[in-house]
């Protein structure tokens, strides 16, 4: 039998109420903590990681050594380290070399060793031929954040939804590289994880519940994780699109029929692609003659790797960015492109011409709730409303109403955004924009870091505002509404 | 406010890119102390040329290195009005009620071509050499200590990020109907505004984030690095000694130092 190698004994997290954490891992061994938003498992990882201070000695042990000293600090950060979800905040340096060797040569790595690990990792994270790391996509830039601690080579990992942002096939990849290489030197892995595929690598899965880690036994039934929007009855997949990188399905509410043509050709209010091709430099076009139209009622879903332009699809659709070349029409209004977006005639009619387009096309930005505006939750919702130039009043009053709407809890919202648990935020962001009742809402990655809770309430919302006949456009890797027609 | 490049490292393969750190920034050093003290206009005239000479050197197109120091132009180019119309001497030319005198237009002239090319050194220094050699090279090439330069190199990268950051809260205050290009001044000032405390808050959350993203890749200022391309002087660093060693002497003789 193996030596354990962390040991934390009746540890209480601050935050969570009348919290009580066990846990015994050993060398060598792969585990998982899955848990609802907000139930201390990121917390944890922090204790482990000495990024947090234990209240007493012998608390948590992690190599033979006591966190609560200070002085092992720094030798536990050799041995063990940690991925955070969020990839951006963890980089140091813009170029892939440099930042890439800054851990290796703060351990002291003899400088052959260094190009050899780098070498490595780059071809186990997929990385080749990246160099400029400002320019790389979220879910390219969480994987350097894997490979900045992987080329370390710690004795202990901690990944806390370190691939939240890779699609399905990329994630599979990564990880079962992470597990070769933990098993191949005996090296111990702790994901922190809202997914199936990592809870099959585990040797042992615990839950993170009530403030106390109990162990999932193999043959126990425990939550499973199903893909975003899945087991609903009434969408049915209609159609599937390949632009370049971008696949785009689109799925009927209530209704299963088909008909081509009128797919095509369908005259009535959409927001229609004509040819539309977008690059952020001149000479690489990141979107090229994509040519689509997404109707009012029915629900589009957008999927593809990594960098493939995405994100940039949503912000051409919702006017946050002017087209390169081609037309984008929001029922009658055609979005400006560069050069019209410019022009001294515009100028003019712009600010009416803006509010009609934000209140027709709504958009849910990446981690909304990182940029909440107002003093409590009623407040942060009533937002746009007020931008629109409604008096405050009336806006606190839509503001409630929109969330009676979708069923979430008014008492909350007096809250303080601070105070707000992730999956609350979330929600007060998206009902920001709901606010609006805009015919079309485009969400990105709007189930990114929720929990089963989270993510249901807002599966139901999608429904909702299906069934009222308005168009929702969700960029997601996880989402899988019609699992019956899968070929389609 | 897009894209900000002050100071930011461009990828290349220039004879100023392959020079080593170390001689960059003692280069900056001298080049820097010269323009300060130079009195007469050959000496200017010198700084100017040697200063052009890196930049041709460098490869850079000249809107990039424009766009960054036209700020450290424009503010120097004002303050030189004061000396221009406010010194006393023989009379160059005037304007209306004011005077311009030959000292005056020196001291101005020499003000802004001083400070405008002692910029553009600097962010050619920048622009050439990767953050991470800048932190070896101040610690190696100057006393300094190791927490210091680390902080000179953390708030070079960070630029971008708040850029990056300044960008993120201005698409989801437009994606809420905010205005930023509205023609009333009050309501563009007030948006404005309204950007100000977010990015205030991201910006006080990020350094936090930061500091512990050091904590994990186990930077310590005490103890040894080792370096991924260890820094080494090569046959351009002694040429480029040589160079400014030629600069010096001949800098020292324009000004009449010997």
């Amino acid at each position: 039998m193996s030596e354990t190698i962390i040991s934390v004994k009746n540890l209480r997290l601050p935050f969570v109420y009348d919290s009580c954490v066990n846990l015994e891992v050993k060398r060598g061994e792969i585990i998982s903590i899955y848990g609802d938003n907000g139930s201390g498992k990121t917390t944890l990882a922090r204790y482990l990681t000495g990024l947090e201070r234990p209240e007493k000695m012998g608390q948590v042990m992690v190599a033979g050594m006591d966190l609560y000293k200070k002085e092992n600090l720094c030798k536990l950060r050799r041995i063990c380290s940690m991925v955070f979800q969020s990839p951006e905040e963890q980089l140091i340096y813009r170029q892939m070399k440099a930042e890439l060797a800054f851990g290796p040569e703060n351990l002291g790595v003899p400088s052959h060793e260094i190009a050899d690990r780098i070498q490595k990792v780059i071809s186990l994270m997929r990385l080749e031929k990246k160099e400029d790391i400002g320019q790389l996509s979220g879910g390219e830039k969480q994987r350097v954040a894997l490979a900045d601690i992987l080329v370390m080579e710690p004795e202990i990992l901690i990944l806390d939804e370190a691939a939240s942002m890779q699609e399905p096939g990329m994630r599979k990849i990564i990880y079962d590289a992470v597990c070769r290489w933990a098993k191949s030197k005996n090296r111990t892995v702790i994901f922190i994880t809202h997914f199936e595929e990592e809870l099959a690598l585990s040797d042992r899965i615990l839950e993170m519940k009530d403030g106390q880690l109990r162990e999932v036994g193999p043959q126990e039934e425990r939550v499973t994780f199903l893909p975003f929007l899945a087991g609903t009855e009434k969408l049915n997949g209609i159609r599937k699109d390949t632009f370049g990188g971008i696949v785009i399905s689109e799925y009927t509410y209530g209704i299963d029929v088909y008909d081509e043509k009128e797919v095509i050709d369908y005259p009535g209010p959409k927001i229609r692609c004509e040819n539309i091709s977008f690059s952020y430099r001149d000479d690489e076009p990141l979107i090229e003659n994509l040519t689509y139209s997404f109707r009012k009622g029915r629900l589009y879903v957008i999927k593809g790797e990594t960098g493939v332009g995405k994100t940039t699809l949503a912000e051409l659709l919702a006017g946050l960015r002017p087209v390169t070349s081609g037309q984008i029409r929001v029922d009658d209004m055609i979005l400006p492109d560069k050069k019209k977006s410019r022009s001294r005639k515009f100028r003019k009619e712009r600010r009416e011409f803006w509010k009609e387009i934000r209140r027709t096309v709504g958009y849910v930005v990446q981690y909304p709730e990182r940029q909440l505006f107002g003093e409590n939750g009623l407040d942060d919702i009533a937002y746009a409303q007020i931008n629109m130039g409604l008096s405050y009043e009336r806006a606190i009053g839509l503001a409630r109403k929109t969330l009676e709407e979708i069923n979430f809890e008014i008492l909350n919202t007096i809250k303080r955004p601070g105070d707000l648990s992730g999956g609350e935020r979330r929600s007060v962001a998206i009902a920001g924009i709901l606010i609006l009742k805009p015919d079309y809402l485009i969400l990105d990655e709007p189930e990114a870091g929720l929990d089963e809770k989270g993510r249901r309430a807002l599966e139901q919302v999608i429904l909702h505002m299906l069934k009222q006949g308005r168009g929702v456009i969700v960029i997601s890797h996880y989402c899988e509404p019609d699992s019956r027609r899968d070929s389609f | 406010m897009k894209d900000i490049t002050l100071g930011q490292f461009h990828s290349g393969n220039s004879i100023l890119h392959r020079l080593d750190v170390r001689f960059k920034l003692y280069f900056l050093l001298v080049f820097s102390l010269c323009a300060f003290l130079t009195h007469t206009w050959a000496g200017l005239i010198l700084c100017a040329v040697v200063g052009i000479a890196a930049f041709l050197l460098s490869q850079f197109p000249l809107k990039r290195i424009w766009r960054q120091i036209r700020g450290v132009f424009f503010l120097f180019a004002f303050f030189s009005l004061i000396p221009l119309f406010a010194t006393k001497g023989h009379t160059l030319f005037r304007l209306g009620f004011l005077v311009v005198t030959q000292e005056g237009f020196k001291t101005a002239v020499f003000l802004v071509v001083r400070f405008t090319f002692i910029a553009v050194i600097a962010v050619l220094v920048t622009g050439t050499t990767l953050p991470s050699d800048i932190l070896d090279g101040l610690t190696e090439a100057f006393p300094i200590s190791n927490e210091f330069a680390m902080t000179l190199v953390l708030a070079l990268t960070f630029l971008p990020i708040l850029g990056e950051e300044l960008n993120r809260i201005r698409t989801a205050q437009a994606a809420r109907g905010v205005d930023f290009y509205d023609d009333d001044f009050l309501t563009r000032m007030k948006s404005i505004a309204d950007l100000i405390a977010p990015l205030f808050l991201a910006a006080v959350n990020r350094s936090g984030r930061i500091a512990e993203a050091l904590d994990i890749r186990c930077y310590d200022s005490k103890t040894k690095r080792s370096r991924l391309m260890p820094l080494k002087y090569q046959k351009y660093d002694y040429f480029g000694c040589g160079c400014l060693l030629v600069f010096t002497v001949g800098f020292i003789f324009l000004n009449g130092m010997i």
